[in-house]
């Protein structure tokens, strides 16, 4: 099995239900619309392999992504960061786009990162996540 | 029939534990004080480094007592932006090349399964001088 696409599998869960949202990107914030959430991985730790009488193979990928929000204001950023990550920590054995999922958690705190030149500010919330081949 | 069995030792091994206990807490910071110190070092020696551009934050990096152990610590002194430089995944042009965020957290995922055997062997040796 190929490797997991784990950002665009966890843009896909927030696209779909229970949340529903919309606009959201991998791979960074577009100019538009500014209200908007992005999923962006990062190195992360290596993935677990089988050793045995053939090559060793990958048996899970462990994988890092960083959640943004952003909003033209603080409050409505916030809430909607929050509701990410209510819907997403925690969440473990799940099936997205065929990949299954064995955990997903989070490894740091949502938090206020940055105020853009338009007055819009964004929070960022870090997961860590693993998969199955 | 009721009797009873002891050892006049008891006492004595007990009072032992209560010392190896008590130096276990210390022998464990020692060992997260120099896991905070490799990780310090490869925050400035192994990509992703601290990006730098005045030096500054780069200047601010340090190893810090915690309640639980130790911590890498960047920021303070003026330096009001290390968090915002470390998390900013945003592509941008680093002045130094391999440098860029995360440079502190990739290198604590990358060891972790490093610092758990750290911490083991510490312990197992602190064991064998005590015992």
């Amino acid at each position: 099995m190929a490797s997991p696409k784990m950002a665009v599998d966890v843009a896909d869960y927030l696209l779909g239900a229970p949340l529903n949202l919309t606009s959201v990107f991998i791979d960074g914030f577009t100019p538009t619309p500014v209200a908007q959430y992005s999923v962006q991985e990062y190195s992360g730790p290596p993935p677990v392999r089988i050793h045995g009488n053939t090559s060793p193979n990958i048996a899970l990928d462990e994988g890092m992504l960083q959640i943004s929000v952003r909003n033209a204001t603080k409050q409505t950023a916030r809430t909607n960061m929050m509701a990410v990550v209510d819907q997403l920590d925690g969440l473990a054995g799940t099936t997205i786009n065929s990949t299954f999922y064995t955990y997903i958690q989070s490894v740091s705190r949502p938090r206020f990162h940055r105020t853009n030149e338009d007055g819009s500010v964004e929070f960022v919330w870090e997961i860590r996540l693993q998969s199955r081949r | 029939m009721l009797f009873r069995i002891s050892s006049h030792d008891l006492p004595r091994i007990q009072m032992k534990l209560q010392t190896v206990v008590a130096k276990i807490n210390i022998r464990t910071k020692t060992s997260t004080k120099r896991i905070a110190e490799l990780i310090l070092k490869d925050s400035q020696t192994v990509p992703p480094t601290v990006p730098i551009k005045t030096g500054k934050l780069k200047s601010t990096g340090r190893v810090e007592g915690t309640p639980q152990g130790h911590a890498v610590v960047y920021g303070g002194g003026g330096v009001d932006y290390a968090e915002f430089v470390h998390d900013d995944l945003r592509p941008r042009k680093y002045t130094v090349a391999g440098s860029g965020p995360k440079f502190v957290e990739t290198h604590i995922l990358r060891r972790f399964d490093e610092m758990k055997t750290i911490m083991s062997a510490d312990l197992q040796q602190f064991l064998n001088e005590e015992f």
